[in-house]
């Protein structure tokens, strides 16, 4: 067994970035991740942001050099964390493998987000991933997903992955809407989803800006979109298909084609299936906190129904009501990269002030830490659920008053 | 390898290439890169098989979340291949598709 002062829990912006502040502290911390690279999911991420390159891999490289002129924080690849306990006030972070454990003062659990999947018929095939999976395939490691794909789902990383594609010379058939019945009725009507389009018109090509002030009015947005015509809407390097659903996946071992049928809103098929000739599919339902080790160490989370809206109760430092537990990034909500990196600096911060047991902390940095999380969240291009802002409140709401039911 | 992606990023992904195993097969790989993709590029896409149903599995969330891409790697069962690390002479290996008579009878896709 090793100890650290300080267990980061993923190497993503939050993480990486509350790394950083500690290294250059000068406190000892162990930043574990899964995955072999470090980076997270910056190292995918390339979008226009106001005429300038956002680039998540440079992102991760800067933070990575500033990192190696760290000496007390070390980066642990390719490692699981599949316990967290505490016993005798220290942390207990147990690794998978033969890696054993890390006992440490202080975790920051920065785990991020999964995708939520649309459970098409067929979605088990060979070929068939969810739109992030993609974007790792292609942006990371520059594999090409296949020769044809299609995205099913109006999620905001629909959009982007589509024109990232589209970069790469990846060849799409268009973004459609799920299929019919209930076990999609959780994505809403169509109307809805159709509603959720205004959230990311600001990101809409030159040929729709003329549109923009109608498109920002649901009524609208949705007469627009069911009037679009059946080949759909050149949008971000593909095609946006409104009126056209998915039915099912078609292959025997592996991604053929999908199904597709022409629809208007909620009624029935307005027309007659055919087979999209494509061999992969790019799934699209969103994506969701991780929250589960943060549940499992015993702080408190606010549950929602399906599990797609759970936050730790945390206050503006990620503190949770665990001690030493913070908390950082997505896991407290789906933003940006430029958010997750605000929040990642305040739990380092605030998992300094849990070590030294300064109850008189540096009110001047924190109040600089919240003015740069208040800025990267209005510097937002893509709100990914409108839903978020609400939750998070309520999050908020629940650490102010989580004295009040002892 | 027609699975490479040519175009935008590619300049800074100049790795050198590896060989490793494949159900006992020489295939090539780019060092560093996840078995996974390794694979997906060689237009490898079946990883395994379901252990009740039978029926082929690939990559599905491509960050290690869903466990679909389990193979095993460097003789350890279930390692998920999108997560592991590809590196010269490493051994990764479907696990056996179950015979027809263990299928659970009925299961049906979804």
């Amino acid at each position: 067994m090793t100890s650290s002062d300080v267990v980061i829990v993923g190497a993503g912006p939050a993480g990486l970035k509350a790394a950083v502040y500690l290294g250059r502290a000068g406190i000892d911390a162990c930043v574990v991740d899964e995955y072999p690279v470090a980076g997270g999911r910056l190292l995918g991420q390339r979008y226009r942001q106001r005429g300038h390159w956002w680039v998540g891999r440079k992102v991760a490289q800067e933070l990575l050099d500033s990192l190696s002129a760290c000496p007390s924080v070390r980066l642990l690849l390719h490692t699981s964390v599949v316990g967290l306990s505490r016993e005798d006030d220290r942390w207990q972070i147990r690794l998978s493998g033969a890696d054993g454990n890390i006992e440490a003062k202080a975790v920051i659990v920065a785990t991020g987000a999964s995708e939520v999947p649309i459970p098409v018929p067929n979605w088990t095939l060979p070929g068939v991933m969810t739109v992030g999976g993609a974007q790792v395939m292609a942006n990371v490691h520059g594999v090409r997903p296949g020769q044809r794909g299609l995205i099913i789902g109006l999620g905001a990383l629909s959009f982007a992955v589509a024109q990232e594609l589209a970069w790469a010379n990846v060849e799409l058939a268009g973004i459609v809407l799920p299929p019919f019945g209930p076990p999609f009725r959780w994505l809403g009507s169509v109307d809805e989803q159709w509603s959720r389009l205004v959230h990311w018109m600001h990101l809409a090509p030159i040929w729709m800006r003329p549109l923009q002030p109608a498109l920002m009015r649901p009524q609208w947005c949705r007469r627009i979109m069911a009037a679009a015509p059946r080949r759909g809407l050149a949008v971000a390097g593909t095609r946006l298909r409104p009126n056209v659903r998915a039915l099912r996946i078609v292959g025997d071992d592996r991604v053929q084609g999908v199904e597709l049928v022409p629809c208007q809103g909620d009624a029935e098929p307005s027309g007659k299936p055919w087979v999209e000739p494509v061999d992969f599919v790019c799934l699209s339902g969103g994506l969701r906190p991780v929250p589960d080790i943060v549940k499992a160490a015993g702080a408190a989370v606010l549950e929602s129904p399906g599990g797609l809206y759970d936050v730790p109760v945390s206050g503006p430092l990620g503190e949770t009501t665990a001690p030493g537990l913070f908390v950082a990034g997505n896991v407290l909500g789906i933003e940006g990269a430029q958010v997750a990196m605000a929040q990642g600096q305040l739990a380092a911060l605030g998992t300094v002030c849990w070590l030294t047991h300064s109850p008189d902390r540096s009110l001047e940095q924190e109040r600089a830490f919240l003015a740069e999380l208040e800025e990267a969240r209005r510097k937002t291009l893509i709100l990914f659920d409108p839903a978020w802002p609400e939750v998070q409140c309520r999050a908020e709401q629940a650490w102010r008053s989580r004295g009040e039911s002892h | 390898m027609t699975g490479r992606l040519h175009g935008i990023g590619s300049a800074e992904r100049q790795s050198p290439t590896v060989q490793f195993y494949l159900d006992g097969k020489i295939v090539t790989g780019m060092v560093g890169e996840p078995v996974a993709m390794s694979l997906w590029a060689l237009g490898e896409r079946t990883l395994g098989w379901n252990e009740e149903s039978g029926e082929p599995r690939g990559v599905f969330c491509n960050i290690g979340h869903c466990f679909e891409c389990r193979m095993t790697i460097a003789g350890q069962p279930d390692q998920r291949a999108c997560l592991y690390p590809v590196r010269e002479g490493l051994e990764v290996r479907r696990q056996p598709r179950p015979s027809a008579l263990t299928i659970v009878d009925g299961m049906t896709r979804l």
